[in-house]
């Protein structure tokens, strides 16, 4: 760890972006007081992790990966013993039902599905109403659909404002869920922003695409803002590059209409968070 | 709390859905206990006590090393720990839970065992359930943290089966447990005093053989109950929650540090013996425990009835019952038959009149002879002969009282013995003379050893009250003049009439030895218990004899058939 500087507000989700060694795990683990830190000052809801261990642990909710429970534990069951460690806990029928895990609750944990599980892997972080959860890639592994009810799980928590910290190596689960990502390289974060901001930074213009019905005259002016223009083998679809799409955007269509053409498609193309991802670490996030 | 209630209730769950802890804990005990019960004969009475040693054992260090140790180290390697640890608990209620959860689904099955030998086998409640239950209560809480230190030190799943095999199988085989330590030679019967699952044999047999209580076995049971407290605290220390968490090889030491008490106890049983001693003494108990019916014998009962046919009972090492005839189906006393057709079987015969110390001129070499040795051999040699007890009267106290012990305990096999320890006798008195030729150190030294000389009646007194206190059984006083070129110092009659005072009043039976009528008459008057000899020169009026018969003096006139 070189250099990691962050800080969560009440109520938002923020997410830990970075390929594998970035980093990650560690810094999660120092803040959830699983690892002793070698230098620097960390603040988890006023608590040092490293001396008032118990404390925090009894005010986070923590979702793992590759944990386990026993094969004969029942979901209540390991409800029941979860809760026994905390000092205060949720009405666990509640939790239970809001998991969807109701019907299950006398099944074995070895019977559960993929799916099932990960909702008792979420229901046992929510079990002491925490002030603060962590999900370390909460759905790494899981089948699309799976994944998807997980995200439709993750953002009703979003809308509760629940404070939330993840890591992930899926970029659409950060620009889905998260209010604000800092991106991890080689133990520093080497930005930090919301999606939307980090997006706008990339180098990378956006692209207009628009459709006409029919072709476009092969003279054409630079458009406001507009960086570079070319037309495809059709001469019906036209891409322009801009640094500010929206003042582009108003001057092309202005002149779509000078020139009497029938407008039939346009699409606003930004820079995903994996292209600035890329450009800012060279790396791809699976590697 | 909470915690440590929620985890012992999961636990026992788990437990009890999980086939191969009932397997273990239930069945496999069982299936041993009824193979070894009809093999051995349990219902016989010895061989229970064996099996129940076994089973118990077996049991606890199944439980301890497989039940704690390996399923510490699969919920590890399995990642159920790394989820409990971002939980606000502690490794104490997971490892106490474990500890207690041991206990619980251990204890029902140490009462099933009883019931079915008591039901099944006939036999008898024990009288010390409660020392066996706090005892076998420690074994689980021992064993139980020597697995859970031993899933401690290691790093993978294999390590920990080698581990548990490299404890599992000694304990199993050099504890007495299954292969009896009574075929074991010297040097392994020293080996085992380091093994603490045979202090647990040796103390589940005491208790139940010998009726003893926990104190007999306070020593394995403080060394459990350290290796427990230790065991605990390191496995606290050393408590990893994920697989990923390597531990240095060099901490596998910490196992070693656990056994400690059991390693300095088996060094204090190289100085003390008492362990060994005990596994014989044991051994030699079991070997008398059983029942048998010795039948078609000639019978001299005692009382000068003698049956020409007829048969015994030995139940527990105690005749039981004498039958005219056959009597009845040895199955249905549930006895060993001994077929005794043409032998004859008498009651154990009694000498009360020998001296265990002197090797009576059949030790060629004399700086080979070991007093001690030569004393449990003659002892080992009456019983051979039918003479099941002697009495000693006169020997090196210290000496013969270590063998009275020795014998009595049961650790070496011999005729019961009694003993006055030395005799009173005067300054150059009978008795003296056989060490009058050493050189004068030596001869003190022996004359103190052997020989009492009191000076004055407070001496005599003294001097007997101190044999007391060592635990002689009888007094001997020595009234001899001699007579022809054998001339004595005789015992003062004051003196004599103190120490006879003082035997009575410390209620020791008072032996004489009496060389002529004179000395037999001043025994009598001193209410002695026994005439030894009697008198060598002059005939015993009849009137002496008559007042011994009714003042209940016995004579014992040492006589010895020769063959010229």
């Amino acid at each position: 760890m070189k250099g990691i500087d962050f800080e969560i507000q009440p109520g938002e989700v923020f997410g830990l972006l970075g390929p594998n060694g970035a980093g990650k795990t560690t810094t999660v683990e120092i803040l959830e007081g699983l690892r002793a830190r070698s230098g620097g000052e960390v603040s988890v809801l006023g608590f040092d992790p490293d001396r008032q261990r118990q404390q925090l642990k009894d005010r986070i909710g923590v979702c793992l990966q590759a944990t386990n429970l026993p094969e004969k534990i029942r979901v209540r069951e390991a409800m029941q013993v979860f809760a026994s460690f905390y000092s205060r806990h949720v009405d666990l029928t509640r939790l239970l039902q809001r998991l969807q895990l109701e019907e299950k609750r006398d099944a074995f944990y070895s019977t559960l599905s993929g799916g099932q599980k990960q909702r008792l892997a979420l229901a046992l972080a929510l079990i002491n109403d925490p002030q603060l959860i962590f999900l370390d890639e909460p759905t790494t592994g899981l089948d699309p659909q799976v994944r998807v009810e997980i995200h439709s799980l993750l953002e009703e928590l979003k809308r509760e404002h629940r404070t939330m910290l993840m890591t992930t190596h899926y970029i659409e689960e950060a620009e889905r869920l998260c209010d604000h990502v800092a991106i991890v390289d080689e133990g520093r974060i080497i930005a930090l922003d919301t999606p939307a901001h980090l997006q706008q930074q990339s180098r990378n213009a956006s692209s207009i695409v628009v459709t006409c019905a029919t072709p476009f005259p092969q003279d054409r002016p630079v458009w406001a803002e507009s960086i570079h223009s070319v037309i495809d083998s059709s001469g019906r679809t036209l891409t322009v590059n801009s640094r500010r799409p929206a003042a582009t955007l108003v001057d092309l269509v202005k002149w779509i209409d000078q020139h009497g053409l029938e407008l039939t498609d346009v699409r606003l193309k930004q820079p995903s968070l994996e292209d600035v991802f890329i450009e800012l670490t060279g790396k791809s996030l699976r590697e | 709390m909470k915690a440590y209630k929620a985890l012992i209730a999961l636990d026992l769950k788990l437990a009890l859905r999980n086939r191969s802890v009932i397997f273990f804990n239930y069945l496999f005990p069982l299936v041993f206990f009824f193979i070894f019960g009809q093999a051995m004969h349990a219902e016989r009475g010895a061989a229970m006590t064996i099996v129940i040693a076994m089973v118990l054992i077996i049991g606890i260090l199944g439980n301890g090393l497989f039940g704690a140790g390996i399923r510490a180290v699969q919920e590890r390697e399995a990642n159920i720990l790394r989820r409990y640890k971002v939980t606000p608990i502690t490794p104490a209620p997971l490892l106490f839970a474990s500890v207690v959860t041991g206990w619980i689904l251990y204890m029902p099955n140490v009462i099933l065992i009883f019931t079915l030998a008591h039901f099944l086998y006939g036999m008898p409640w024990p009288q010390s359930m409660a020392s066996i239950l706090i005892f076998i209560t420690l074994a689980i809480v021992g064993f139980r943290s020597i697995g859970l230190i031993l899933a401690s030190v290691v790093n993978s799943m294999q390590e920990s089966q080698l581990l548990v095999q490299l404890i599992y199988l000694p304990m199993l085989f050099l504890s007495g447990a299954t292969f009896p330590l009574a075929m074991f030679p010297p040097w392994l019967l020293v080996v085992t005093q380091f093994v603490p699952a045979t202090y647990m044999v040796t103390g589940i047999q005491g208790m139940l053989l010998r009726h003893e209580g926990i104190l007999t076995d306070i020593q394995p049971a403080m060394a459990l109950l350290l290796t427990a407290f230790v065991g605990l605290l390191i496995s606290y220390k050393l408590f990893r929650w994920e697989k990923e968490e390597k531990i240095r090889a060099s901490a596998k030491l910490w196992l070693a540090a656990v056994l400690t008490p059991f390693l300095l106890l088996g060094f204090w049983q190289m100085h003390a013996r008492t362990g060994i001693a005990k596994t014989k003494a044991l051994n030699r108990q079991l070997a008398r425990s059983d029942t048998f019916l010795i039948r078609h014998a000639r019978i001299f009962i005692g009382d000068g009835k003698v049956i020409e046919n007829g048969s015994v009972l030995v139940r527990g090492g105690k005749i039981a019952e004498v039958y005219d005839g056959d009597g009845p189906d040895p199955k249905t006393l549930k006895a060993e038959t001994v077929e005794a057709a043409g032998k004859t079987i008498l009651p154990g015969l009694i000498d009360v009149h020998v001296h265990l110390g002197a090797p009576g001129g059949f030790c060629p070499d004399m700086s080979k002879y070991d007093a001690e040795k030569s004393m449990q051999r003659n002892l080992a040699a009456y019983l051979y002969s039918g003479v099941t007890t002697v009495r000693s009267v006169g020997d090196n106290p210290g000496r013969i009282l270590k063998v009275r012990s020795t014998v009595s305990s049961g650790e070496v096999l011999g005729a019961d013995l009694q003993t006055c320890g030395p005799m009173f006798t005067a300054p150059s008195g009978h008795g003296t003379e056989y060490f009058k030729d050493f050189p004068p150190a030596i001869r003190s030294k022996l004359e103190k050893q052997n020989l009492r000389l009191p000076a004055s009646t407070d001496e005599a007194h003294q001097q007997v009250d101190e044999l007391k206190k060592q635990g002689a059984d009888c007094i001997k006083a020595i009234l001899e003049a001699g007579a022809g070129g054998h001339v004595y110092n005789r015992l003062d009659t004051g003196l004599f009439n103190a120490i006879a005072q003082q035997a009575r009043a410390d209620s020791l039976p008072l032996a004489v030895h009496t060389g002529d009528v004179r000395d037999v008459t001043d025994a009598v008057e001193a209410q002695a218990n026994s005439i030894e000899h009697g008198s060598f020169r002059e005939r015993i009026p009849d009137s002496l004899f008559d007042q011994m018969a009714r003042q209940g003096t016995f004579y014992d006139p040492t006589l010895s058939m020769g063959k010229l």
